[in-house]
Formats: C-alpha cells, sequence, structure tokens
C-alpha cells in the first residue's frame, strides 16, 4: 500500500537534548495513526517537523512522496493540521472562522459540507469565544479541513475536555476515516489511541519503543489476560491451583492466575469446584497499551485519563 | 503575495478589532478624552482682566491736552493721556500696557511688534489726536476728530466684547462731559489676523503621535505574543500563509488604525476646541513612517520577551517614558535642558515635533527635517524587525 508519510533515521537536537532521537516509521494512507506517548516524549517536536514548520537536525521526511524540505508550499496545500491547545481568533464566527482559514488555499471545499461533517451547523454564527471547550475543539477539527486535506493532523485534540465533549471529538474523528483522509493522531490518552487508532506508534524520550497495531501491541508487550477470584480463602486456593500448575499468587486478599489459553477459564472453575473451594465473585482482566507502555517503558502513560 | 490572504487577515483584524470594546476604548475613546480633558484644563483662561496694549502715537502732547480740557477728564494728571489709561485700568477690568517707543516707533513696526507678540488686544492713538479732538471741540464739529483704533484677535470674541464694552462706555462718558453727548471721541476696530497656537494646538499632533505609537507597538504584540500563545500562529505557519503576506497584512491594518484614529482626534479637536489643521504630505508620511517604527520596535520586543503578559510590559518600559519626556504633553521647552536632549533620541518626539510642524505651524522646512529623521529611523527599525520575525518554529 501507498505510504502518506514516511520518515527516515528522524533526529531533532536542541543543545544537549535529543527531543527526537533517530526515528523512522511509515503512514499508509488512509489510516488512523496514533502517535502516543506521555507529555515531553517528542511527539509536537516530530509532528511539526512532518508539517514542515519545524527543521529537522537529521533526517528525511516525506510527505504525499514529496521532500518537507523542498516541496514546502505544495505540502501545505495538502496537509490540515490542528496544532496542540489551539485557541482560533476569539471574535470571529464559526462560518468567518473557517471562511478565513479557507481563503488561506488554493483549492477549498464547501464551508456548509464540512459543518455538516463535523455537526457546527446549528453554531454556524457564535463567536468562536463563547463556545464550549469541546466545541471549539471541533471547529479545530474543521478548520483543519477546509482545504480538503489528504492528511489531516491533530495534536493532542482532546487535551482536557470532559468524556461527553471527548467522545463527539472522536466521533468527528471517526468521520474523517470514513472519508478516506489520512489521519495522524498525536495523543497521550490511550483510550483515544485504541477507540481511533489503525496503527500505533509508542514514543518515549524521543524514541519509538514501539509500532504495530492494537492487537500487535497488546500481544507482542501486552501482559496475558489475568483471572481473579475475590473474597474466600485466597491462600487456600492458590495452593490449590499452584499443585495444578497454574500461575497463580495472592495480591492484596485476592488470587491472580495468568490465563495461558482461552478456555483455561473454565477448568480453573471446574477444578475449584471439585476441591470445594468458594469465592465471592470473578472477574476477568485483558490487557491494554497501559500495560503496554508500562511494559515498554517501566514508567505510567499518564498520571490520570 | 497574494492579495486574496491579505484582504481576509485585514478584514478579520477589523471584526475581531470592532467586537472588542476594550481595544475600541483605547485606540479611540482614550486619546478623544485625553483631548478632552487636557483641552479643558489648558483653555479656562478666563477671568480677571484682559491686558489692553496701548501704542500711543501722540504721548507728547498729552500735556497740552490736558491743560485745554477740565478737570472732570484730566484729574490731577498733568498728561491727559495718563488720565485715560488710569481710568481704563480703574475698570478693573482692562489692565493697560504701555508699547514704548523704544519698541515701536511707526505703523510699520507696530504691525511687526503685534505680530511677534502674539497680541490679542491694541489700542492706537494716531498722531495729532489731541490737538484734532481739540479743534474738532472747538469747532463744534465731531467729525474732525479723528479715531482711535482698536485691533482686535477675531478669535477671542469674549475677550474682544468686553473691551469693547469698556472702551465704549469710557467714550460714551467722555463725550458726555466733553459736549454733551456728542460723538468727539470714537473708536474703529481692526482686525488682527494672525494665527495663535493654543495648549490645544500643541496637544493634538501629540496625542496623534502617542496613538499611532501605542496602537503600532501593543498591536504587534498582540498579534505575535497572544497568537502565539494560542496556536494560531502555528497553525497559519502550517498554511500557505507566508511571512511576507502576514506582515504586510498586519500593517495595513495598522496603518488604517493610525488613520482612524487620527481622523477621530482631528475631528473632535476641530469641533471642540476649534482646531485649524493643515492637511498635507508631511501628515500622512509621518503617521505611515512612524507606524512602522512602532511596528518594527514591537516586533524587537516579541523576538526577545515571548509570553504574552510580559512581552506588554517591556512594551511599557520603551513607550512610558518616550511619552512624557517626548514633549507630548507638555513643551519641551519647559523641562530641564538634559531631558531636552534625551527628548532628541525618542522616536516619539520627531513624530509629535514633525505633525505639528506640518498640520499645525504650516512650518514645512521643520516638517520635513522632522520626517526625514521618522523615515529613515523606520526603514531600520522595521527591517530589524522583520528579519528577527520567525516564520518557522526553532
Amino acid at each position: 500500500m501507498e505510504c502518506a508519510i514516511e520518515v527516515e533515521n528522524l533526529t531533532k537536537v536542541y543543545g544537549d537534548l535529543k527531543a527526537v532521537d533517530n526515528i523512522s516509521f511509515k503512514v499508509k494512507k488512509g489510516e488512523v495513526f496514533a502517535f502516543l506517548g506521555p507529555n515531553g516524549a517528542g511527539k509536537t517536536t516530530t509532528v511539526e517537523m512532518i508539517e514542515t514548520i519545524r527543521s529537522p537536525t537529521r533526517g528525511r521526511i516525506k510527505v504525499l512522496g514529496q521532500d518537507v524540505k523542498k516541496s514546502t508550499k505544495e505540502i501545505k496545500e495538502r496537509i490540515g493540521v490542528l496544532p496542540q491547545e489551539f485557541i482560533s481568533f476569539e471574535r470571529l464566527t464559526v462560518r468567518e472562522t473557517l471562511k478565513y482559514f479557507s481563503n488561506l488555499y488554493k483549492k477549498h471545499i464547501d464551508i456548509d459540507e464540512i459543518m455538516d461533517i463535523i455537526d457546527l451547523k446549528d453554531k454556524e454564527n457564535e463567536l468562536y469565544m463563547n463556545l464550549s471547550g469541546g466545541l471549539k475543539q471541533r471547529v479545530g477539527v474543521a478548520i483543519a479541513l477546509v482545504n480538503d486535506p489528504d492528511i489531516v493532523f491533530l495534536d493532542e485534540p482532546t487535551t482536557g475536555l470532559d468524556p461527553r465533549a471527548r467522545r463527539d471529538v472522536w466521533n468527528a474523528i471517526a468521520g474523517l476515516k470514513k472519508q478516506g483522509k489520512t489521519v495522524f493522531l498525536t495523543t497521550h490518552y490511550m483510550e483515544e489511541a485504541e477507540y481511533l487508532a489503525d496503527s500505533i506508534a509508542i514514543m518515549h524520550r524521543g524514541r519509538i519503543v514501539a509500532e504495530g497495531t492494537l492487537d500487535e501491541l497488546i500481544q507482542k508487550y501486552g501482559k496475558r489476560s489475568t483471572l481473579l477470584l475475590k473474597g474466600g480463602r485466597a491462600e487456600e486456593a492458590a495452593e490449590a491451583l499452584k499443585e495444578n500448575g497454574y500461575d497463580a499468587e495472592v495480591v492484596d486478599g485476592d488470587v491472580e492466575i495468568k490465563i495461558v489459553k482461552r478456555d483455561a477459564v473454565l477448568d480453573i472453575l471446574f477444578y475449584l469446584r471439585e476441591k470445594g473451594i468458594s469465592y465471592r465473585e470473578v472477574d476477568i482482566r485483558h490487557s491494554d497499551l497501559e500495560d503496554v507502555f508500562l511494559n515498554l517503558t517501566g514508567e505510567k502513560l499518564a498520571e490520570e485519563t | 503575495m497574494n492579495p486574496k490572504i491579505i484582504a481576509t487577515d485585514f478584514v478579520a483584524s477589523l471584526k475581531n478589532y470592532l467586537r472588542n470594546r476594550g481595544t475600541l476604548f483605547f485606540s479611540i475613546a482614550f486619546p478623544v478624552i485625553l483631548i478632552l480633558l487636557f483641552g479643558a484644563i489648558y483653555s479656562s483662561g478666563g477671568g480677571g482682566s484682559y491686558e489692553l496694549y496701548v501704542k500711543n502715537f501722540d504721548y507728547e502732547n498729552g500735556m497740552i491736552i490736558a491743560g485745554m480740557m477740565n478737570d472732570s477728564i484730566a484729574g490731577n494728571f498733568t498728561n491727559f493721556y495718563d488720565a485715560v489709561y488710569a481710568q481704563l485700568n480703574g475698570t478693573g477690568v482692562v489692565k493697560i500696557r504701555i508699547i514704548k517707543d523704544s519698541e515701536v516707533s511707526s505703523r510699520k513696526e507696530l504691525q511687526d511688534y503685534v505680530e511677534s507678540k502674539k497680541l490679542k488686544s491694541v489700542m492706537v492713538i494716531p498722531e495729532n489726536y489731541g490737538m484734532m479732538l481739540g479743534l474738532a471741540i472747538a469747532n463744534e464739529n465731531a467729525t474732525l476728530a479723528p479715531n482711535v483704533t482698536l485691533m482686535l484677535d477675531q478669535s477671542e470674541m469674549q475677550r474682544n466684547s468686553i473691551i469693547i464694552s469698556v472702551i465704549s462706555q469710557f467714550f460714551g462718558k467722555s463725550n458726555l462731559i466733553i459736549a454733551g453727548g456728542e460723538n468727539f471721541m470714537r473708536f474703529n476696530t481692526t482686525n488682527i489676523v494672525q494665527e495663535k497656537f493654543d495648549y490645544i494646538d500643541f496637544f493634538v499632533p501629540g496625542v496623534i503621535a502617542l496613538t499611532v505609537m501605542t496602537n503600532s507597538i501593543f498591536g504587534v504584540i498582540e498579534s505575535n505574543t497572544k497568537f502565539r500563545k494560542n496556536g494560531i500562529l502555528r497553525k497559519l505557519l502550517t498554511t500557505p500563509f507566508t511571512r511576507a503576506e502576514w506582515i504586510m497584512a498586519k500593517m495595513l491594518f495598522m496603518l488604517f488604525m493610525s488613520f482612524v484614529s487620527t481622523f477621530v482626534i482631528i475631528i473632535v479637536g476641530m469641533a471642540v476646541w476649534n482646531l485649524n489643521v493643515h492637511f498635507n504630505a508631511y501628515m500622512f508620511i509621518l503617521i505611515i513612517s512612524g507606524s512602522f517604527a512602532f511596528a518594527g520596535m514591537g516586533m524587537i520586543v516579541t523576538r526577545f520577551v515571548k509570553d504574552e503578559e510580559t512581552a506588554p510590559a517591556a512594551a511599557n518600559v520603551i513607550t512610558f517614558p518616550m511619552m512624557f519626556l517626548a514633549g507630548i504633553f507638555f513643551p519641551l521647552e519647559m523641562m530641564p535642558s538634559f531631558l531636552q536632549v534625551i527628548a532628541k533620541f525618542m522616536p516619539l518626539y520627531y513624530v509629535g515635533q514633525g505633525l505639528r510642524d506640518a498640520m499645525i505651524f504650516g512650518d514645512a522646512a521643520g516638517a520635513l527635517a522632522n520626517t526625514i529623521v521618522i523615515f529613515l529611523f523606520a526603514a531600520v527599525v522595521f527591517a530589524i524587525g522583520v528579519a528577527v520575525t520567525s516564520w518557522k518554529e526553532e
């Protein structure tokens, strides 16, 4: 499949700090690519180099087959960007704002069409400053679409939004993919990547530490699923399971059993009934990106989400 | 450069501006308030007595006339004219100031003197006035008596009417005593046509210069720091908007603002304070050069102070001293000489002074000199400002 973005050996150095340390990756056309990592990992620096607005120290970037150093002007016409923490002109209405940015490009699509896609039609005459946080971000996404771009860059599009507003922005982003646009999403929210992304690159301290689809990453770097037994005689249960060859241990008064095969869960429960060991409730925990990240870096992705 | 992009940004700036009451206040209402306030403070010259200058070409003959007059007019004075002066001073409304023969000895000299001293009211007693008056009385023919002339500045209507009424009363009383009321002593009035400059004439060009400075410096600082913080600059970097188009759009808007403010200030000055303005090319070049110079300074400030809160404070460090030391509110002559020297290093001084020369004094040479200084300064500072304005992230 053709590549929307190709990054090779990209490095950005500030003094002694290697903000981006020799990274390479590819983004396929038409996919939602999530660039996941904690704040300060070098995500925005990388994205801005791809967007042509920051010069790399070393390395090569191709956007839509064109070199960013040589074809800056052409690339700018074909990408749409929502920068991190973007706040638009306060005293322009939604329609005026879209018209403003639309006028900057040679190619543009109908503003009404964009407002329909992003669901802004009933707010078109509201001043930007009077919109809620979620609406502002949706206007930001809409602005990124005015030139009918081939690639849409969204840098932390839901930071600071409440769950409801975040969900609305996610739906808007999911809509872009349906339109066949390549979406480059930068985020430190793992749910965002899980919900939206076709492929994910995990960035940590200037390097890409893992890359792949969600399933691939979890399979490779995630913990195995865990069966949890709560209540009852935990020590006794753990002993009995270990005797039978299961990987079981007591954590905080609960028994945690690592599951290798899916049907092992039933075997364990039958086995416990045979032995007459009781428990209050049972729970199965799956591995997620948070585990993947913790596993890869020994650090938590975000203090809170 | 794409004119459509520049026009788009200009229109957006204008809408943003018109919808913001704060900026609207500071760029339009504030200078207007300044003019009304300071104009009122300095124009309250009313009350008290008015100086009436007297040029008497017949003073030496006053002694002879005193002998001819009865005591009710000359009183204890040996010179008839001293008696007249004393009577007029006695009204408490006018204060007689004698123009000495050593200062003025002919009509031609009188004209120059009145102009150079910017006198507002002068009474002229012609040669041989006393003799002719005496002759008229003796022949009982009032037409033989010459006129005393009152030269009055036409713009001082209130002052003039008071002086005229004092002189009329005095002459009326004198005529009653001399000849039962017939008009032997008469006066006519002539206009003193001279441009006189009030504080407001001094102040209005200064306020225009000040407004151009604050609009330009703070306009640039706002668009550079606020838009940087809001991510608008970063967003624009990713679009085909070029640096040249951006600077052009912002400058056009700033020039527009400068001219709107100037226009409003002049209209208020004319309507309220009777300001008399000459419109000429210097005025436009000065305002344009000033806008570019101060915009360039704003660009340089935001190159080094990027924070939205501290950048305006840094700009205040530059604008505040200029506001008070560049001869905007008070004439430079009122300040100690070392401050006068300092003022000559301030661009605002040249804008203010140049505007004064161009708009008010009609002093083409002065306007040209100031225009050249500020034009060259603007060219250099704006070029530096453009050079340090980065259109890329670092």
